[in-house]
């Protein structure tokens, strides 16, 4: 992947804390963290983890109370908004938080319009994200007639529409039926492949391991551990201090005593061979184990 | 004794005037469903948006066609009542729901007269209301907060103290509609696990509208698959998933269904949690 004109970091935070007013305990306490361009990361962690606070910082929804936070090169809460946003977009959990315009083509159209587009170059990219999410028999409707998992993709659009460099999205996979979550994370793997940086806030790590190169875990407002999906994934009893399950596949390999070459297996496709190897071997020993 | 719930043949249409819930006008939002559930038994439903999941569980408790106006055929039978004909407050006797957004639920000021409203509108005497609440709290592990606002608790204690509202009233039947939407892992476990044991020890039926399937293979009695408003498939987690399976439906199901089904393309049922998938290795070793 070519290096980004913005730098080689598209989000950079130093020793970042944030309490929210009146709260006990910060939400966010003393996290270090960089992502690079082009990188798709997931942020992992429990309710109350500090996910969507950090997510918040990023895109300069809150601003830090201690430490320093850098997107695309800017101060995310002091940027001009228009500066902010042709930057990085963020996709609430709740879409109800984001959709304002009375009909899902204003939605749509409000993004690029606030960037300063002008209409024909607005009217592309709405057609350009309604295809993308199959919004294109919905655009005259209401945003609020619409059913919930509907009206998510319509956040998730009118994002889009931005073309944002960095997308953040907030549990895309909460409430989604299987194939809808299987479409959505279609889309982030697209979004991945074409350059887009994303941070993916999620609890579900079998969702994740399906698109993410890299998981942060947060614990109590801290990195309680980062790096590559499979090293995260294989860490039990790191996951489970943080209240998170791994995925099924990864769970029943390590209880076969089974590791591919580069370390977690983490689906069906992986794992077979490997039982094979094993129900196949002379010695039980199985070819590839992990170091 | 028969089934506690016992439904023939029920189909429901929207007013063509209104899109209704499933923004579908004029095609049936259930068609031709036949389906019975017992006492004790706790049943997941799966299906995609618009598959009829809300809708079925809207004719059990008697929103649909009550409150949210739709042609409802074919016979009902909730605990010896009909839900078209028995008012919705008499139904609320036998039948509670939990909906997906615990904040939504809120009313009260405290977590104690949260479980005590709907007891206050059943008229349940003040001496037996206390004793209900109080065991209702101390069932879903809410027996120190009492005196809590309820919106102090996390997402899963506010969902747990739905349940505890619901389980005061001493319902046979426990609606659910994606109770766990809102919820991360370790929460949404607890909560499964929670009426799980409240439906064996109890014997209310509940009858959960769940997305995750891990979830549903972990703690359900038996799932049903709604498809376009039809009952695609309905059996034990082992039975249903398997199906799935072999109809190449891989993300509808646990990642271990769809790798044993691999190994065995015609088992009639598979295993659906780690620990089955142990077992069922071990066994064809």
């Amino acid at each position: 992947m070519s290096t980004s004109i913005r730098g080689e970091f598209a989000v950079t935070l130093a020793d970042v804390s944030f309490t929210y007013p009146a709260a006990a305990r910060p939400a966010i306490d003393g996290v270090s963290l960089t992502v690079r361009s082009g990188e798709a990361v997931v942020i992992a962690g429990e309710s109350g983890s500090g996910k969507s606070t950090l997510a918040r910082l990023v895109v300069g929804l809150l601003r830090a109370t201690g430490g320093t936070v850098r997107t695309g090169g800017m101060d995310p809460a002091l940027a001009r908004p228009q500066a902010i946003a042709g930057f990085a977009g963020l996709v609430f959990q709740n879409p109800n938080h984001q959709l304002f315009a009375s009909t899902v083509r204003d939605e749509l159209a409000l993004g690029p319009r606030n960037l300063g587009m002008h209409a024909t170059g607005t009217a592309t990219r709405v057609d350009e994200a309604a295809g993308r999410l199959g919004l294109e028999t919905v655009l005259g409707d209401h945003p609020y007639r619409l059913g919930i998992a509907v009206r998510r993709r319509v956040a998730l659009a009118a994002v889009l529409a931005m073309r944002p460099r960095l997308l953040v999205l907030d549990e895309p996979s909460s409430g989604q039926g299987p194939a809808d979550a299987a479409r959505i994370s279609a889309l982030i793997r697209d979004e991945a492949a074409s350059g887009t940086t994303l941070i993916v806030i999620t609890h579900d790590l079998t969702f994740a391991a399906g698109i993410a190169e890299r998981i942060v875990v947060l614990r109590e407002g801290r990195v309680h551990g980062d790096g590559p999906v499979r090293d995260v994934l294989a860490g039990e009893r790191l996951l489970d201090d943080a209240g998170l399950v791994a995925p099924q596949i990864v769970r029943l390999a390590s209880r076969l005593g089974l590791s591919g070459p580069h370390g977690a297996l983490l689906t069906p496709d992986e794992l077979l061979p490997m039982l094979a190897a094993r129900d196949g071997g002379v010695t039980g020993e199985m070819p590839g184990a992990a170091e | 004794m028969g089934p506690l719930v016992a439904i023939r043949d029920l189909t429901v249409t929207w007013p063509v005037s209104d899109s209704g819930a499933d923004g579908s006008a004029g095609t049936p939002a259930l068609a031709g469903i036949t389906l019975t559930i017992n006492a004790g038994e706790v049943v997941g439903v799966m299906g995609e948006t618009g598959s009829g999941r809300s809708t079925l569980l809207r004719c059990l408790n008697g929103i649909v066609p009550h409150l949210v106006h739709a042609t409802v055929e074919g016979a009902i039978d909730v605990a010896g009542r009909d839900p078209r004909v028995t008012p919705v407050a008499e139904l609320a006797r036998d039948v509670a729901i939990v909906l997906d957004d615990p904040e939504a639920q809120i009313s009260q000021a405290t977590v104690a007269e949260e479980v005590a409203f709907g007891l206050e509108n059943l008229a349940v005497p003040v001496a037996e209301m206390r004793v209900r609440v109080h065991e209702a709290l101390a069932q879903v592990g809410l027996a120190g907060f009492a005196n809590r606002h309820p919106l102090t608790l996390s997402g899963g204690e506010q969902q747990r103290l739905a349940v505890a509202g619901a389980v005061a009233m001493r319902p046979r039947l426990l609606l659910m509609d994606e109770p766990t939407s809102n919820l991360d892992p370790r929460a949404a476990r607890l909560l499964l696990r929670l009426v799980r044991t409240l439906a064996a020890d109890g014997g209310m039926a509940v009858v959960i509208v769940e997305h995750d399937v891990e979830l549903l293979a972990e703690h359900a009695d038996r799932v049903i698959v709604l498809e376009g408003g039809r009952l695609a498939v309905d059996g034990t987690p082992e039975a249903v998933f398997a199906t799935l399976a072999h109809m190449g439906r891989t993300t509808s199901v646990p990642p271990v269904t769809a790798l044993a089904a691999r190994l065995d393309p015609a088992a009639t049922a598979l295993p659906v949690t780690v620990e089955g998938a142990v077992g069922w290795l071990s066994g064809r070793a």
